[in-house]
């Protein structure tokens, strides 16, 4: 060694080389191992939920009842029935209707109403029903919670209404008349 | 030359042997050396020696101590002196120190000579010992470096031997690494990836192995539900669904299609994450097994170089190993040689020893020989001062005084005895020890033969040694200064042993040789008595004549008392008396004359006396001037006299000796043998009066008290005479005065007061005090009497304490009055004085008693009763015990204490009480029982019924029985015991029938019956009760209460007659007569005796209409009952052909009840008329029935009886309208009267029954309308 000074700078720096390279190799094989677990983590997970779906149709197959949702949508004053609708379960899409004509032109008449019947599975959902219109720029929707047990229909009444000085239609729950 | 030659021999030794040279200087350097003793007892010696001279026996004494002290020392620091050790510097420290210790002026030729010899044989040791040690010093040397050669080659020992072991290790383990790839590549053939990875990746494989699960669980479960799911499609034909229901199906059908195509999509992922992990293990267990393998690779090189290494190490170890081994070998040779040079030089030198240590020897004999001549002279001076202190007593000749201390005799003789020198040697002061070595074991014999005390003994004290030392001093040194007092001496040793005969001839032969010696007069005063001793009197009074007026008072006063009894045992008295006289007279005045004073004056007057002179002795002693002796003479005649029974003529002698010395002390005992001698001769009165007056011969004032010289102790007996005398001569004459009254009172009563107010502190005060209130007592002087007793009583000494307040309550019961509370109150303030003084007095129950009735007659009853109970408890006697408590029950009863009161009288009774008496103390017993229970309250009636019922029991002759009885049955009844107060007082009125009680026992005798369900025993009582009574009204009362309770005791006949009895009853109320004949009626109807009942109520219904109304009530339900009669036999009666006359019957029978219902509402209450209107009613509705019920004629056709069944029809109708009208009537009058009850609840039934229209109206109510809430969605639910 004919540079003293190379030596010991070489002696300084391996100690950091040695720091920077041991733990890489470590992660590489951490991150492999985590990966392969999450994605198992997932696939369990997915089964188990799977296997409650598979819990409440074997209810309904045991003592098949009828049980949906039913929803009547009304129109406010003159305001263009909906196209189309969507009912979102858990984030996902359950269900998905376009009203026939017969259907859109009673729901301008003035007691008429758009009724859409979706049967479903016992239990509770976060739901969210998505209406297309024709004139909005945006989609109304409304938001809910039911939750029905086999042989029970949950009923919602919303109401498509136009704001004044607004061209965004609003979906709101229909209010009940007292004494009915 | 004898100077010479020792400096001769020092010379030559000091060019011989080099330590002797020093030799000259030992007595300058050993003075120190031995801290100069020597010099020290030299002087010691003189000292002691110089006070001996000057007297001075202590401090002689002491010196002499000290110097024996010192040559004891010496003697110590010679034997102290360390042996020799061998060497040549301890030889001469030896020698240095014998020379220090020789004493001054001896001759030390002796270890001089044997020091030389001595100092010469250690310095050749010292030499021979210095060789020795050098050999053993190489020869340990030589030892050690062999151990060392040994030690070291043991050592490479075990190095090779570890260098084996180590070489054999690195083998071992290049023989195993070589072997480890092998077992690798086995390992891994035989393990599964699928174990590798659980044990090496566990979480990732329990991931993947319950994501497997779970999909095949799935997979079966989603093949179950669309079997099941496709039934229920292929069944619909047997069990058919709604169309909503269907779809259900339908719709679950879709959605396990979905979930199974998700489940097959999730599996797939599975296998595929499977096949990841799975190579991930594989290429980690292929890194794992390569580093090993390195390592095993790395490990063989290794262990073959160590082994190397080990192996040319152990070579060079074996070559050491041999070369110490040689070393070891040579030096153990010369360490031999070294050892057995040593011992030669040993020997030599362990021969050299004994020489050496003989002329040490010799050395140290020659001082302690001058040490002893030091210490006999030391001990000679030491003795001879310790002889003188102790035979002369004193410390010093003319100083110190003190007298020899205790252990000084033993310490003398052991010095004396210590300066004898032995046998063969000579001293110059033997003789002087040996005589004062004899004086002390004279002493020595005599103290321990007395042993210290005084007096005669009959054997001879031991004087063997004393004598055989004076017979040697005698016989050893005839010429010596002290031979006179040792032949004295020596006499006096054989008088003492009982050789009297040998010390008679001793004292002869020294007056013989020595006719002036001093010991003269007491030889002679010896000689004398031994003659006396053998009766040879004549030749004693030679002897006793030859002791000369020069010698001692007291050898001269000896001789005259023996010289007077010798001439008086020659019958010579009138001779004899004057040297008794004169005896007595040389011993007065003289401390140690014992009692040869005493002696000689009694001697004296028994001469006179024997001599016939016993009237002219006064003479007598004033002619020989001896007046001094007069009065112990004439006592000493007057006990003569008094001794031959010549009483008169020794009082007369005491009387003279009065006249003749009236200041003499001896008249005190004159006097005493004078009154005594009266006494003997029956002359009490005159020996009495002469004691008596003794405080006036020898009392304050007189000439014999003021007398110079009077001792304190002498007046004090005076004193003590006079107060004795006093007492006796009051005593004697009180019980004169007592035996033959009246008696001379006064003078008894002058001598106590005398006594009292000279010595009222004496002894005898208290005595004469209490006989002095006896005296006033006896007199009848109470009060002063009363006084006198209790300030005995209040003494301090208290002998007499008990009787005096005995007495002094006697005297107070004498003088108090029953009617006088004060007086009482002295009593009983005495009496507790008696009690506190003397709890345990022998009087106490009396006095206990009379406190007790003055407490009882100043109506305090808890002391009284306290005072009575406890002399109860101390009584000794039955009667005392009836006594005591008798008028502690008594008390306790007055006081309202009757429990604790009848307990005394119990006592009294226990006690056994005389047959007139019991029956009073009985009587007073039941009273406080009675009283006892009396005042329990009524909430403790439990106690006091049996507290009651025991005065009967215990005393039933007693006239409060009935009051106890019936007492305890109310006692009984408070407590709700209702059999034992029924007991109780079925007592009274079954046994005491005539006590005017006995009524009021049957009365609440009825009560209790009637309370515990004995209603016919309630109502006997009540029967008896009513002929008690003196009016209608009264009996009645009793009459209708006992008809109930046999009714209620089912006991009809007598209820009914009882009924009768109070209708009977003309002057009673009317209407309880009504209603006792309505209550018959009840009665027989109850029994079934209808007519009778139907009698009862007419008699009730006549007997109201007769008082004119007197009780409608009553009167209308006796009606109705009437037509309940009548009713239950209209019921059922049949319209049956004939119908003419059943119809008629029927209606008829409706007719009776009919009327006399309508009867009962007219007069009845409102129960009786809505119960009438109600039967009227079912009365008509009864006959409606009967007539459509009844047959058809049967010769009639069809048509003719449907014709019948309309008449019938047509004729009932108005019957029922008027069924219905009694039934409205009712409900009319109900609510007309505001009355309800169960007749009216009947008739509203009815009436709704036939007229529904007008009566059964249905009630309508209003339902709530219940408002429906604002809901964001409503579920709907359908019925299962």
């Amino acid at each position: 060694m004919k540079n003293p000074r190379r030596f010991t700078n070489i002696l300084l720096i391996l100690p950091f080389l040695w720091i920077a390279t041991l733990p890489r190799a470590g992660r590489a094989a951490e991150d492999a191992t985590d990966g392969i677990g999450k994605e198992l983590n997932s696939v369990v997970r997915e089964m188990d939920a799977l296997s409650s779906e598979l819990a409440r149709i074997e209810d309904i197959v045991a003592v098949p009842k009828a049980t949906s949702f039913r929803i009547e949508i009304r129109g406010d004053r003159e305001i263009a029935p909906p196209v189309s609708a969507k009912l979102l379960l858990s984030g996902k899409t359950g269900a998905e209707v376009e009203f026939p004509k017969g259907e859109r032109d009673a729901f301008l008449s003035d007691s008429g109403a758009i009724v859409w019947n979706i049967p479903v599975l016992p239990g509770t959902y976060e739901a969210r029903l998505v209406l297309s219109h024709p004139y909005a720029k945006g989609s109304p929707s409304f938001d809910f919670r039911p939750s029905v047990k086999a042989g029970e229909t949950f009923l919602l009444r919303v109401t498509l209404s136009l704001p004044p000085g607004s061209k965004a239609a609003v979906l709101a729950p229909t209010p009940e008349k007292p004494g009915k | 030359m004898r100077r010479i030659h020792p400096l001769l021999s020092l010379a030559l030794a000091v060019i011989l042997l080099p330590g002797v040279a020093t030799a000259l200087e030992f007595p300058a350097r050993t003075d120190n050396a031995a801290n100069r003793l020597p010099y020290v007892v030299e002087a010691l010696s003189a000292a002691s020696t110089a006070r001996i001279l000057a007297g001075d026996r202590s401090k002689a004494l002491d010196a002499a101590r000290e110097g024996i002290a010192s040559v004891d020392r010496w003697k110590i620091a010679l034997g102290a002196l360390p042996p020799w050790d061998g060497t040549h510097p301890d030889a001469r420290r030896s020698l240095d120190a014998l020379f220090a210790l020789l004493p001054r002026g001896e001759d030390n030729s002796i270890l001089l000579s044997a020091g030389r010899t001595f100092l010469s044989l250690s310095s050749l040791r010292q030499r021979l010992l210095d060789a020795e040690e050098r050999s053993l010093s190489l020869e340990r040397k030589s030892r050690r470096l062999s151990a060392a050669a040994r030690a070291r080659g043991a050592e490479l020992s075990a190095r090779l031997a570890r260098a084996g072991q180590i070489g054999g290790r690195f083998r071992d383990d290049a023989r195993r690494s070589a072997g480890i790839p092998r077992r690798i590549f086995r390992a891994a053939d035989d393990v599964s990836i699928r174990d590798f990875g659980e044990r090496t990746d566990p979480k990732t494989a329990a991931l993947l192995e319950e994501a497997s699960e779970k999909v095949s669980r799935f997979t079966g479960s989603v093949s179950r539900l669309q079997s099941a799911a496709r039934a229920i499609v292929e069944w619909q034909d047997t069990r058919a669904l709604p169309p909503e229901d269907r779809r259900m199906v339908y719709f679950a059908m879709d959605r396990l299609a979905r979930a199974e195509e998700r489940a097959a999509f999730l599996e797939a992922k599975i296998a595929l994450l499977r096949a990841r992990v799975w190579n991930r293990w594989k290429e980690a267990y292929v890194t794992r097994t390569d580093r090993i393998l390195d390592d095993a690779e790395v490990a063989v090189r290794r262990g073959e170089a160590g082994a190397a290494r080990a192996a040319k190490a152990a070579d060079a170890l074996r070559s050491g190993i041999g070369r110490f081994s040689e070393w070891e070998v040579g030096l153990a040779a010369m360490g031999g040689r070294m050892s057995g040079t040593a011992a030669v030089l040993r020997s030599r030198r362990a021969e050299l020893r004994p020489p050496a240590d003989e002329a040490l020897s010799r050395a140290r004999r020659s001082v302690l020989a001058g040490l002893a001549r030091k210490e006999w002279a030391l001990r000679h001076l030491a003795g001879r001062a310790a002889a003188e202190w102790i035979l002369e007593g004193k410390a010093s000749r003319t100083g110190d005084p003190s007298p020899p201390p205790p252990g000084l005799l033993p310490e003398a003789i052991r010095h004396l005895e210590a300066s004898l020198p032995p046998p063969g040697e000579r001293a110059p002061h033997t003789d002087e020890s040996l005589y004062a070595l004899a004086a002390l074991r004279f002493e020595e014999a005599f103290r321990r033969h007395y042993g210290g005390k005084e007096g005669d003994r009959k054997d001879a004290p031991d004087l063997a040694v004393p004598t055989a030392l004076f017979r040697r001093l005698l016989n050893e040194f005839p010429d010596s200064r002290y031979e006179e007092h040792a032949r004295y001496a020596l006499a006096s040793c054989l008088q003492e042993s009982g050789a009297e005969d040998n010390a008679v001839l001793v004292l002869e032969e020294l007056l013989v040789r020595h006719p002036s010696t001093r010991y003269a007069d007491e030889a002679n005063l010896r000689i004398g008595e031994h003659r006396f001793d053998r009766y040879d009197f004549p030749g004693a009074e030679s002897a006793y004549r030859k002791v000369r007026d020069a010698a001692t008072a007291e050898l001269r006063a000896t001789a005259r008392f023996k010289l007077g009894w010798s001439l008086f045992l020659q019958s010579r008295p009138r001779e004899a008396a004057p040297a008794f006289l004169d005896a007595a007279l040389l011993s007065s005045g003289r401390a140690g004359a014992g009692g040869l004073r005493a002696e000689a004056r009694r001697m004296t007057a028994r001469s006179i006396a024997e001599a016939g002179m016993e009237m002219e002795a006064e003479d007598f002693l004033r002619r020989r001037k001896g007046e001094s002796e007069g009065p112990a003479v004439l006592l000493a005649i007057e006990g003569l006299l008094d001794a031959q029974n010549r009483y008169e003529e020794a009082a007369a002698v005491a009387t003279r000796l009065g006249a003749a010395y009236p200041a003499a002390a001896e008249r005190l005992d004159a006097e005493e043998i004078a009154a005594a001698a009266l006494r003997k001769a029956k002359k009490d009165d005159e020996s009495m009066a002469r004691r008596g007056a003794l405080e006036s011969l020898f009392g304050p004032g007189t000439a014999w008290r003021s007398a110079a010289g009077r001792t304190a102790g002498e007046i004090a007996r005076a004193d003590a005479m006079a107060m004795e005398g006093m007492a006796a001569a009051g005593f004697h004459f009180h019980a004169a005065a007592r035996a033959t009254p009246p008696g001379d009172r006064r003078r008894v009563l002058a001598l106590y007061d005398g006594l009292l107010a000279r010595f009222p502190s004496s002894p005898k005060a208290e005595e004469v005090a209490y006989q002095r209130a006896w005296l006033l007592y006896e007199d009848g002087r109470k009060a002063e009497a009363l006084h006198a007793f209790e300030s005995v009583a209040r003494r301090p000494a208290r002998a007499r304490g008990e009787a005096a307040w005995y007495m002094a309550v006697q005297c107070a019961k004498d003088l108090s009055s029953p009617r006088n509370p004060k007086t009482q109150a002295e009593v009983a303030r005495l009496a507790r004085e008696y009690e506190r003084a003397f709890p345990d007095g022998e009087r106490l129950f009396l006095v206990r008693l009379d406190g007790a009735r003055a407490h009882f007659l100043r109506k305090e009853w808890d002391e009284a009763a306290l005072s009575a109970t406890r002399a109860g408890r101390g009584a000794r006697t039955p009667a005392d015990v009836r006594t005591a408590y008798r008028i502690a029950g008594e008390a306790l009863f007055e006081g309202g204490r009757y429990a604790e009161a009848e307990k005394a009288f119990r006592d009294v009774l226990a006690a056994g009480p005389a047959p007139e008496e019991r029956p009073e103390i009985e009587k007073w017993a039941g009273f406080s029982m009675f009283r006892a229970a009396e005042r329990l309250p009524a909430s403790r009636g439990a106690e006091a019924a049996p507290l009651f019922l025991r005065i009967a029991n215990e005393f039933p002759h007693l006239a409060i029985v009935p009051e106890a009885r019936f007492r305890a049955g109310a006692a009984w009844a408070d407590a709700g015991k209702d059999v034992e107060a029924i007991a109780a007082f079925l007592s009274v009125e079954s046994g005491h029938a005539s006590s005017p009680l006995a009524p009021d026992a049957t009365r609440r005798l009825a009560a209790l019956y009637e309370r515990s369900g004995n209603p016919l025993a309630a109502a006997e009582r009540l029967a008896r009760l009513s002929t008690l009574e003196g009016n209608d009204e009264g009996r009645g009362r009793y009459l209708f209460r006992a008809a109930e309770l046999y009714g209620k005791g089912k006991d009809g006949v007598r209820s009914r007659r009882s009924y009768a009895d109070v209708s009977a009853l003309p002057s009673a109320p009317a209407e309880m007569r009504i209603l006792a004949l309505f209550r018959a009626g009840e009665s027989a109807m109850a029994d079934g005796r209808e007519d009778e009942a139907d009698a009862s109520f007419d008699s009730a219904v006549r007997l109201h209409r007769e008082k004119g109304g007197a009780a409608p009530e009553v009167a209308g339900r006796a009606l109705f009952q009437r037509a309940e009669i009548r009713y239950r036999a209209y019921l059922p009666l049949r319209i049956v052909p004939p119908l003419e006359p059943s119809f008629a019957a029927k209606q008829r029978a409706l007719a009776r009840c009919a009327d006399l219902y309508a009867e009962a509402i007219r007069v009845g209450d409102a129960a009786t008329v809505s119960a009438s209107f109600q039967r009227i009613g079912e009365g008509l509705e009864d006959f409606r029935a009967a007539i459509l019920a009844s047959p058809p004629p049967a010769d009639l056709s069809a048509e003719e009886k449907e014709e019948y069944v309309f008449l019938l029809e047509e004729r009932a109708a108005p019957i029922e309208e008027r069924a219905v009208e009694s039934y409205r009537n009712n409900l009319r009058q109900a609510v007309a009267g505001d009355h309800f009850d169960q007749s009216v609840a009947k008739s509203r039934e009815r009436l709704r029954a036939l007229r529904p229209a007008l009566f059964a109206k249905k009630p309508e109510f209003a339902f709530p309308v219940v408002p429906v809430p604002d809901f964001v969605g409503i579920t709907e639910r359908t019925t299962p």
